[in-house]
């Protein structure tokens, strides 16, 4: 089998004359993510997908990167598909905003992060998914990985296994459990509760990650063994105090640990959320 | 919360005596036990003293019913009877005329909201799922002059079972156009399972989160700690088939039955005695120079129809029993209405601990009676109150002015 054109940095290239100092980024499991700087655009990524364009799944992430728009997204600037020579079908691409920055991994390793900077944290992801929720998506997969920082904010990436509510799961519904990242994924997400999964499967992710940003630790993952362990430790969800020398802590702390109930009906809707939070946010200094 | 009232055999001169002492109330007819005229005049006879009406469809399981009060409506037959096929579902024409001859009978009981109809559930499964919206997309078509409430009419084994089955029941529900839920719950008359308890808090508390009207049907004194969930009304009737909800009753002709004792309630240890073991007590209270007055109803109940009995040695029937429980009921439904969800978690709370203590003395002085017993639920419901504290507290605290 000849090896895939788009793995050959000099091919692309070709393709896109318009982009110079191409590098190979990343390669994942569904797509080859090449960094270059375009002529006009900048700095860019230029993602390739590894399945073939009859992939309902490639339409579906394509749709939804053009559909959202938020100054905490990349943007894209274009999608479609080429041919190859030699290369019996078309191949994908996306060509986005490179966020230049460390991920929030990288940041959190640093340390634990300050008060204002997780309000500011929240605030940021509140206003994407009330973006996510008007256009009826789930992003279902943050997680410090997925979240970049730049010049002190934040901005999401990858929608490749975002759920769109209400249409046809394009995954595989009767598999017994969904994709998901242990740790950061509610139970009714690793369940592949696709009637529960909602507005609140993100909020569960966003409160692990933002008390995990200020204590430096993950509040219910404690030395996990292996997947089995850690995925019994979010079946159990013993969720760790917050403990901060500070005024807020115990409403932050009700607030978080309420986002990340193991039930979603214990856990308040985006709406409640944002609320909620404005009631004592500026008390995070 | 409020109290409604439960349609059932017998029920026709409660309903008008209660809601003439109420001042007005609401009662869920049953088409099982009522035919068209009958339904018909107690509506006109309510709306003269401020009583108002829901129609319960009691659609339930229609394939294995063969109950022949609920044969004889048109409705029950277009759907239950000979006729009776899946298909119907996928027949929108057929579902319509089903829904306009329930519109009738709507009509004829002056009903203030409609309850679509809704199919036993015992797994939250698609196939469920898809019979629940073939009747409220029909109910969009047809039912467009009044509220519409869902029936949720769900199993023991459901409600026994694991929290993230009523979590996708409640994820479903979510789904739907409408004003609110009208819950069936099955289970035992009296529950003693905690785990029962805890899921029907549960699933009434994330209804009642979506801010939307929830009553909870064939309910019994135990239910009163529903008051927590923010619930908008239970209902309840005389006889035990519609203190709780049994499929079966749906399911075989109705019984006959045997000879009926009448039963006492017992607002303070939220237990019920049989005359028999009251007039063992007072014999054996005579003895020692005491009264069983500890037993008697307090006055806040505002209930006087055993009274008789604990003045002047008066029996008491199956009549008076029904009243005492309905009054005792309104009144403790009132009482458990706070303005606060903390309010109305702890005088829930005291109420079952009240029931412990009473009972404890009640031992004491030689009065035991397990049957009927706070005593044999008492452990699943404090059980179920602390899950529940512990699982919806924090929201039910924050949102309890915008549910209630």
């Amino acid at each position: 089998m000849p090896p895939k054109p788009y793995l050959d940095p000099e091919k692309v290239q070709q393709q896109f004359p318009d982009i110079r100092k191409l590098e190979l980024f990343d390669v994942g499991g569904q797509k080859i993510v090449y960094k270059g700087v375009h002529s006009d655009l900048g700095t860019i990524m230029l993602k390739f997908f590894k399945t073939n364009e009859a992939d309902p799944r490639i339409a579906r992430e394509i749709a939804i990167a053009e559909r959202l728009k938020h100054k905490n997204l990349p943007i894209l600037y274009s999608a479609g598909s080429i041919q190859f020579d030699n290369f019996e079908s078309k191949v994908v691409y996306l060509l986005e905003e490179y966020i230049e920055g460390e991920t929030l991994r990288a940041f959190m390793g640093r340390g634990s992060v300050s008060l204002a900077t997780c309000k500011y944290f929240l605030e940021v992801m509140f206003s994407v998914l009330q973006v996510l929720q008007e256009n009826s998506l789930v992003h279902r997969d943050l997680k410090p990985d997925n979240i970049m920082v730049r010049d002190g904010s934040f901005f999401i990436l990858d929608f490749g296994i975002a759920r769109e509510l209400g249409s046809e799961s394009i995954t595989d519904t009767s598999a017994s459990m969904g994709p998901h990242t242990l740790g950061y994924a509610p139970w009714e997400q690793i369940n592949n509760e696709k009637d529960v999964i909602g507005e609140k499967t993100d909020l569960f992710s966003i409160a692990v990650i933002c008390q995990e940003m200020l204590t430096g630790e993950h509040p219910f993952i404690v030395s996990a063994s292996g997947s089995i362990d850690a995925m019994q430790q979010t079946r159990n969800l013993q969720i760790k105090s917050l403990g901060l020398a500070s005024s807020v802590n115990d409403q932050l702390e009700e607030f978080l640990h309420s986002l990340m109930s193991k039930l979603p009906s214990s856990r308040p809707t985006l709406q409640q959320t944002i609320e909620w939070f404005n009631e004592f946010k500026e008390q995070m200094i | 919360m409020k109290l409604y009232l439960q349609f059932g055999y017998g029920m026709m001169a409660h309903v008008k005596h209660m809601f003439k002492q109420w001042g007005g109330g609401t009662v869920i007819l049953s088409p099982r036990d009522m035919d068209e005229d009958q339904i018909s005049r107690l509506s006109n006879d309510l709306k003269s003293i401020n009583g108002q009406t829901l129609l319960d469809p009691q659609l339930y399981k229609p394939k294995s019913s063969d109950h022949h009060g609920l044969l004889k409506h048109d409705y029950f037959q277009e759907f239950c009877g000979d006729n009776y096929c899946t298909n119907i579902l996928a027949d929108g024409y057929k579902m319509e005329e089903l829904f306009e001859s329930l519109k009738h009978l709507n009509n004829l009981a002056k009903s203030d909201s409609y309850i679509v109809p809704g199919i036993y559930c015992d797994e939250p499964i698609d196939i469920w799922n898809m019979s629940q919206k073939a009747f409220l997309q029909t109910a969009e078509k047809v039912f467009l002059d009044k509220r519409k409430l869902a029936t949720l009419c769900i199993s023991s084994n459901l409600l026994s079972g694991k929290p993230e089955k009523i979590e996708q029941l409640i994820g479903l529900a979510t789904k739907w156009d409408v004003d609110g839920f009208y819950v069936v719950p099955e289970g035992n008359y009296l529950e003693k399972n905690p785990i029962w308890f805890a899921n029907l808090l549960s699933l009434v508390a994330g209804l009642k989160l979506l801010e939307k009207e929830v009553i909870v049907g064939y309910a019994n004194h135990q239910m009163l700690a529903l008051a927590c969930t923010g619930v908008d009304a239970i209902a309840t009737g005389s006889w035990l088939n519609v203190r709780h909800f049994s499929l079966e009753r749906f399911e075989e002709p109705a019984s006959t039955g045997g000879r009926k004792v009448p039963w006492y309630y017992c607002p303070c240890s939220q237990s019920e005695y049989k005359l028999a073991t009251l007039d063992a007590f007072k014999r054996l209270r005579k003895v020692d120079g005491e009264s069983i007055d500890n037993l008697k109803t307090d006055s806040s109940m505002n209930s006087h129809y055993i009274d008789p009995y604990f003045e002047n040695d008066i029996e008491f029937k199956e009549q008076a029993v029904f009243r005492h429980y309905f009054q005792c009921l309104y009144k403790q439904s009132e009482i458990l209405s706070r303005e606060t969800y903390s309010d109305t978690f702890s005088v829930v709370y005291s109420l079952q601990e009240n029931a412990e203590e009473t009972i404890d003395v009640f031992h004491s002085q030689k009065l035991r009676q397990k049957e009927r017993s706070y005593e044999n639920i008492g452990e699943a419901c404090m059980s179920a109150l602390n899950i529940f504290h512990q699982e919806k507290g924090t929201l039910m605290k924050r949102y309890w002015p915008k549910i209630r």
